[in-house]
Formats: structure tokens, sequence, C-alpha cells
């Protein structure tokens, strides 16, 4: 039987709709074959239970090195996420520690002091603002340089060099010199703390990690810490415009926050479920023996692509999938993913996500949007989805 | 700027990306020749010069003329900093 | 087989050869449900509905599991000697 390929990505974001092409292969074909711009065809999967038993099972791996599915043409070297156990778990175990629920439980005074500043410099600047530039960014930014041990006043420099790894539309070369750019800059630091040993921040702890125990290479902690650097930039720093925005369009689910300030935390899973962050399915999984999916079978060395954000929305596991219903119960949304790669700053985004709605709930009761809907300028062409900006007033 | 200022803050970048004192620089010493500076170096060299003027320096924008020698380096760094300030 | 043997140092009975084992918990209240368990040790820990579970209670060591205590981001596995509940060293 001739299958169908669909080409894939299905098309550009809009906002903050799913494109409808997920909801159609996830009724009709669970296993539905495409082909990215450049590498091989693989299988989109986009029912839950398929995408979890996906991602949970051992016998898909992230290390097969083959011709990616992507959509650049050079590969793409995910470092720590493209290894397998036990090589990826040595390496996870290393910085767990740091971001587990109970760690990130320590810092959450000092981050609610960060928001607390931030709003207060809005409020002196002035409305109308820029509540990406003024918050969403450096909010998250000074979270992660902190923890890592890296100069909070040197974020702009690194930030452009970090988008990096999201953006699609820089030249090879300006990639490769923003890739090159971050490593001397993390080269540094590093460098710093081998003169001076401290296992005050993460990074020092690494450094130590390296030259005492021997737990980790070189080449492994140059990686590692700049992808932690980068990854801090961008992932928080795109939700939280999202999360504001629906905050800022959805005046029920708002006024129920108000009204309900203990839902803040459900509410928080919520919007991680609704809110399609990964513009499309990307870093496949490799079958290294035959698979049988609830959905279908999968053969040995076949490519599969993961839609967290298509299974976040499958009726057969959420009720009334597309609406937002901040109280929710349960909630199992695969937002962070799930299995070995399991998103490591899970807890730390959480933390940081609800301790800005509730300052901004708190602080800013009369947040609203400066300018109309239609006039929000959403990121392009990039592999986080979220406003570019977000003009607001109070 | 004076031109000797940032002849001054070039060798004393120069210094920091070779980890060692470089002595005898000139306008005429040529940075790839001369000093042995592979595109690395050469970043870590324009990454240092950023720093220590806070300017920014499109990488792409550099042709081959610019790190020639120190003084053509000096040369691009003049007009940035004109430009820029 | 075993049988009881004689304690050469103390001349007393020692029972049973003793294995070392350790006992595996997690706690349902904390899991989050994340799989990292179940993704490095699938032998140990299989996840039931949203929260994992020890599939044996009592086990051989196997550094698998203490990689999975100590990589699970609610730290909600625990694993201690089974004869004595001693926490067993990551």
């Amino acid at each position: 039987m001739e299958r169908t390929v669909l080409k894939y990505p299905f098309g550009e974001p809009h906002r903050m709709l799913l494109d409808p092409m997920y909801a159609h292969v996830q009724e009709h074909e669970p296993l539905a074959r495409v082909q990215m711009p450049y590498g091989e065809p693989a299988w989109l999967v986009t029912r839950y239970a398929d995408v979890r038993a996906v991602l949970g099972d051992a016998r898909f791996s992230r290390a097969f090195g083959r011709d990616e599915p992507r959509t650049v043409p050079h590969a793409n070297d995910g470092g720590l996420f493209s290894m397998d156990p036990p090589g990826h778990t040595r390496i996870r175990a290393l910085v767990a520690k740091a971001f587990t629920v109970r760690r990130v439980e320590q810092l959450r005074e000092r981050t609610e002091r960060l928001a607390d500043r931030l709003v207060d410099e809005m409020v002196a600047s002035g409305p109308p603002l820029d509540l990406v530039e003024q918050f969403a960014v450096p909010f998250p930014v000074t979270v992660m340089c902190e923890l890592l041990g890296v100069p909070v006043a040197d974020r702009r420099r690194f930030g452009k060099w970090a988008s990096v790894i999201v953006s699609t539309t820089l030249s090879p070369e300006k990639a490769a010199e923003y890739r090159a750019r971050l490593g001397l800059y993390m080269r540094k630091l590093v460098d710093q703390r081998r003169r001076e040993p401290t296992d005050a921040d993460l990074l020092g702890a690494l450094v130590q990690a390296r030259d005492n125990d021997d737990r980790l290479s070189e080449p492994e902690l140059m990686h590692l810490s700049t992808t932690l650097l980068s990854v801090g930039f961008e992932t928080t720093s795109a939700e939280i415009p999202n999360f504001v925005y629906l905050l800022l369009t959805e005046p029920a689910l708002r006024q129920r926050l108000v009204d309900e300030p203990a839902l803040l935390p459900s509410a928080v899973e919520e919007m991680l479920r609704f809110s399609p962050i990964a513009a499309f399915a990307m870093f496949p999984r490799y079958a290294t023996v035959d698979v049988e999916l609830p959905s279908g079978p999968v053969r040995a060395g076949e490519a599969v692509l993961v839609h967290t954000a298509a299974a976040n929305r499958d009726p057969r596991v959420f009720a009334e999938p597309d609406v937002i219903d901040p109280g929710r119960t349960p909630n199992p949304h695969l937002a962070f993913g799930h299995g070995v790669h399991h998103c490591l700053g899970g807890p730390l985004a959480r933390m940081e996500l609800r301790t800005m709605l509730a300052t901004l709930l708190r602080h800013l009761p009369g947040l609203r949007l400066a300018v109309t809907e239609e006039e929000i300028p959403w990121k392009k062409r990039q592999l986080i989805r979220g406003p570019e900006a977000l003009p607001v007033t109070w | 700027m004076e031109r000797s200022e940032i002849i001054a803050v070039i060798e004393g970048s120069i210094a920091e990306v070779r980890k060692d004192e470089v002595i005898g620089l000139t306008e005429d010493t040529r940075l790839l020749e001369d000093l042995h500076l592979d595109s690395t170096a050469i970043l870590e060299l324009l990454m240092s010069l950023e720093d220590a003027l806070n300017v920014e320096i499109d990488a792409q924008s550099l042709s081959m003329e610019d790190f020639a020698t120190v003084g053509t380096l000096a040369n691009y760094m003049t007009t940035l900093l004109s430009v820029t300030a | 087989m075993e049988e009881a043997a004689t304690d050469p140092r103390t001349g007393g009975s020692t029972g049973d050869v003793v294995i070392p084992r350790w006992r595996l918990s997690v706690d349902a209240a904390a899991c989050e449900g994340s799989g990292c368990c179940a993704g490095i040790a699938p032998s140990h820990f299989r996840l039931e509905e949203w929260i994992s579970t020890p599939i044996n209670e009592i086990v051989s060591p196997d550094d698998a599991v203490l990689a999975a205590a100590e990589t699970c981001p609610a730290e909600a596995i625990r694993v201690v000697d089974a004869s004595t509940g001693a926490p067993v060293n990551q």
C-alpha cells in the first residue's frame, strides 16, 4: 500500500493554535509518514499513548547517528539530549541534584524577590512597555545566571549568541560564530573556576566534578555548561509571554486565578499543557529493535518524531482538550517530555512560572495589552513559539 | 580615542589570548604569520576587544585585510569606534 | 543450598548466608511521573497510570537503581539496605 508522505512541518504556526493537521493525523494516521526539509523520512506520532511510549521506552535511542530529519542543513549536536543511557545517565546525574524540586524550592524566596524587583523597575519605567524585554527575558536569565555563576551583566551579549539554539534563520556562518563565541565565553568562566575552585555555583561544581572526580570529560564539561546557559534563556523566557498572553486574552481564566489563588499551581500545569511551545516535533528517536507501539509497529532503524504539544491535546486523555481548565485534575501533560530526557529544568521552570504569575497578578492587577491581539508580533521560523514582543500597560 | 590607545588595547588583548606577553609588537606585526593566531584565537581576540572597548564587532563584516596586521586592525577599530561613538 | 552455618569468629550459628539486598520505594505523593527512573532502570521501575512503582521491592544491588534515585527530579526514590534499613549511599 502506497503511503502518503506528508511534508513536515505542516506550516508556520499561528499564535497559539495547534495546526489542524495534528488533530487530523492524531485521529486518522496515528503513525503518519513525514518528510522534513533535510534528513530521512520519519514516523510522526501524535497520540498521547504512543508519544509517551516512545519517550519512555529504552528501546528508542537518541544517539543513533543517522541522517536525522530536521529543518536545517547542518546536523544538530544535541549534547546531553543526543545521548543514551548509560553515558547520558552519568552526566545527567551530575547536574540533577541542582534542579530537584527540593533544591529549587530553596531558590524560591530569592526568585520572588527578583520578580518583585523587576516589577518595581517596570512600574518606575512607566507604561506602556514590552513585557518580553522588561520581564520575560531578564527574569529566567537572571535566575539561571545566578545558578550557574555567570555574570548577569553580560546577558545581552550572550543572549544574542544563545539564540543560535532556537533560530532557523541564522546563516551557517553566523550560527557557527555564535556557537564559537558561547564556547569561548564559557571557557573563560571555566578557567576562572579552575584558578579559584568553588562549589558555590553549578559551574564551579561541574569544574570540580571534572578536575577532582574525573566524572566528566573536558568537552562534556564545555558542552554541558554552554547548553545550560542557552537553554536557561530560550525556553522559560518564551513561555512567560505565552502565559501572560493567555491571561490577558482570556478574562475568565484571569478572574478565576484572582478569585482562587490556590489554583495557581494547577493553572500553571494547565497552561503548560495548552501552550504549544515547540514549533514542531524535533529530535527524533530511533527504534533499536522492532517495537510495537499502541497504534502500530515501528521497525528497527526507523526514525520517530513525537509532538508533545499534540499529545497534550489528545481527547483520549484530556477531556475537552482545547479548553483551558485551571482546575484540571489529573493533568499528566508532556510539556516537559518524559523518560530519561525529561526536562532537567522542569522544577525550576515551574517555580519561575508560578512566581511570575503570582507576582504579576498581585502587583499589576490592572495589567492589560497595550495593543490589539492582532498587533502582537509572534516569533517566526524559530524552534520555539511565543510572542516576539508583548506591549502591555496598566 | 587616540590611535596609540587603540594599539595598546589591541596589544593587551593579544597578550590575553596568547596567555603570554608579546614583546616587540609593531603596527606591521602580522596576526597570522607572526603571531600564529588561528581562527578561534582571532575570534577570542575580537571578543576581548569588544569587552575592552565596549563595542560590538560583526565578525562577518571583517575581511582578511582587516586583521592582516596590528595596524590594519587598529584602522578597523578606529572606524568602528567613530561610527558607534 | 542454604543451611545454618557456624560463625568461625563466635562459634555461634549465623543462620542463612547474608546476601546484600536493597529495598526500593517510591514516594507516590512526591512522584511527578517524569519517567526518568523507568527509562534509566526499566527492569526496576514502571509507571502505573501516572506514578512510578518499583517492579520488585527487594532487589540485588544495581547501579542503575542508584542512578534512577539520583536523577529523579522529585527525589521520590528511596533505596535502603533491606536488612538494616540504612540508606544506601549514592
